[in-house]
């Protein structure tokens, strides 16, 4: 089918969509609106006087609690089949129930396994929850390890709980806000039927300025099917990646790499190999973030025609004239190695029939240059048979 | 007055504003519900259900990016509508009536897409995949431009032009292997 032929019947169904039927009361939705407020208002009293109460008796729980805590020392060997190479302390929980907490101070997560079903993670995940469900206190929960989170993520889905979900997130530039959040949420399965075991490595985390990226796998049958990526923020909080949130398992990922003198020495070579003829073979079998930082030294020194020659081209993909680009105004110049600690690449999208997909590479921002919540650049790649190029205005 | 105005009013509870801002944008509601697959006899529902929906965050949003959040509430109005709809069918497949049901609904439809060639190209749409027919709905029936394409689904502009072009791309297929009827026929 012909473009234009194309183009002239979409024109003809949108005409044809004018016949929408519409039976829209106003007054039947501000009656609405109405009542939904008096109602809330309603039970916003009934709350009031419950909460009240509950503070109350949360107050004396809580002191029982904190003198348990200091008590409780024993240790008690796990005898679950589903949990391995983990020792438990026992503690009293805050309804009388016993639950178990990981160790505290334990700088370096260890790697575990945890086979499914498991009804002591349940458990211990179900306090969690309790907690800070009652308490919102995020701080509760720098005792829970990666897979902990992971679980924990899954059963308040379930519950379909997007206000405590919402928590569970580590806040980017690209956050909503809680109402934003909630208003959009839909209810994910973290961890597939299927699944028969959740595993953290210790290999595949990494410490970057006080905070640990890792992925933890679930697997079925000891094959992963999927990984999910989270990051440990400086609190000690395993928190979920927004932008990011799961990936699946046969996604393209380039672990962290801290832009050290070895990565910059690695991406200066390959710049100057590269800039000479603008020779692919040079960088067709390089890391997408080699190949990005080859684009970012480019930028540094103002060599519009090694970014141009890095750049996605073709007819699906926006891009200006040769010329064009080579007469936009430089801006100044941004000095990567300066700007940035660390870089990372996921892929985002599927791949297509040809092999061809998109991902990002993440940028980590020096301590000194991180305002707000953005605490990294992301910046597009798209990864060709010939090697990885650039979008157009990769930075996001 | 003026939108923002209405806006402002409507945010500081004024109920006749936000009357007169349902007023100017419910044919857009009704409108993108039914071209995202909402069936003719639910779009009262569904338009009835983004607005009270609105109204509750009303007070958080930006005044300029409400048309923006209309377009979010309503794709997720939507997604609710796909998922009950599923339910309602389960349970219309276990009652033994269920096709007098299925004609109504299909007769409200036919109102709407008179000619042949609008019905199949209608249903090729609603095959796609979501990330694809979202943002042709967008582009081609809401005359959306790519940046606000990208804001309501929260994607990036490459990504927006990529769907919109393999979307293009499987429409046209999906188009040739049905025949390509026109005009009437």
């Amino acid at each position: 089918m012909e473009d234009n032929q194309f183009e002239r019947r979409m024109k003809l169904l949108e005409k044809s969509y004018d016949r929408v039927p519409s039976y829209f009361n106003i007054d039947e939705v501000l009656e609405k609106i109405e009542e939904e407020s008096t109602s809330r208002m309603e039970k916003s009293i009934v709350r009031s006087t419950k909460w009240q109460k509950v503070s109350v008796s949360l107050i004396s729980v809580a002191s029982i609690l904190l003198v348990a805590m200091i008590s409780a020392s024993f240790r008690e060997e796990s005898n679950n089949q589903g949990v391995e190479e983990l020792e438990f302390v026992e503690i009293p929980a805050l309804h009388g129930k016993s639950t178990l907490l990981m160790p505290s101070n334990h700088d370096l997560p260890k790697s575990e396994v945890i086979h499914l079903p498991n009804s002591v993670l349940q458990q211990k995940v179900h306090e969690y929850f309790k907690l800070i469900g009652t308490s919102k206190n995020l701080q509760l929960l720098n005792q829970a390890s990666a897979i902990e989170i992971v679980f924990l993520m899954h059963y308040m889905n379930e519950l379909k709980n997007p206000d405590l979900i919402y928590y569970l997130y580590r806040p980017t530039d690209n956050f909503p806000n809680e109402s934003e959040f909630i208003t959009s949420w839909q209810p994910q399965e973290v961890i597939p039927k299927e699944a028969t075991a959740i595993q953290y490595s210790e290999e595949l985390t990494t410490e970057q300025e006080g905070k640990y990226y890792t992925t933890v796998e679930i697997l079925r049958d000891h094959q992963v099917i999927k990984v999910i990526p989270l990051i440990r923020n400086n609190e000690g909080i395993w928190q979920f990646d927004y932008d990011i949130k799961e990936m699946p398992f046969d996604y393209y990922r380039e672990y962290l790499l801290p832009i050290n003198d070895e990565a910059k020495g690695n991406i200066l070579n390959l710049y100057d190999a590269f800039k000479k003829q603008h020779d692919y073979s040079v960088i067709q079998n390089e890391p997408a973030i080699y190949v990005a930082g080859i684009y970012l030294e480019a930028f540094k020194k103002g060599d519009v025609e090694t970014q141009y020659e890095l750049l996605v081209k073709g007819e699906d993909f926006f891009m200006p004239s040769r010329d064009e680009f080579l007469s936009y105004p430089k801006g100044n110049a941004l000095d990567w190695e300066e700007q940035f600690t660390a870089f990372e690449f996921f892929q985002t999208e599927d791949s297509q029939s040809n092999g061809e997909f998109n991902g990002i590479v993440w940028f980590y921002l020096n301590d000194s240059l991180i305002n707000g919540d953005e605490s990294r650049k992301g910046f597009q790649m798209r990864k060709t048979r010939d090697g990885w190029r650039v979008h157009f205005m990769p930075f996001q | 007055m003026e939108e923002i105005q209405l806006i402002e009013m409507a945010q500081r509870g004024d109920k006749a504003a936000y009357g007169e801002l349902m007023n100017l944008h419910y044919r857009t509601v009704e409108k993108f519900a039914f071209q995202c697959g909402v069936k003719a006899n639910d779009i009262q529902d569904v338009t009835q259900e983004v607005f009270i929906k609105l109204y509750r965050f009303l007070h958080q949003f930006e005044q300029d990016r409400f048309t923006t959040w209309l377009y979010k509430i309503t794709l997720n109005a939507t997604r609710d509508y796909y998922r009950k709809e599923r339910r309602e069918k389960e349970k219309e497949n276990k009652i033994q009536n269920s096709q007098n049901l299925w004609k109504s609904s299909i007769s409200a439809d036919s109102k709407i897409l008179v000619f042949e060639e609008n019905i199949e190209i209608h249903e090729a749409i609603q095959k796609l995949d979501d990330k694809y027919k979202i943002p042709i709905v967008l582009y081609y029936f809401q005359n959306l431009t790519y940046n606000q394409i990208s804001d309501v689904l929260n994607i990036s502009l490459a990504t927006v032009k990529t769907r919109l072009l393999r979307g293009k791309a499987q429409l046209k297929t999906e188009l040739s292997l049905s025949g390509g009827t026109e005009y009437g026929r």
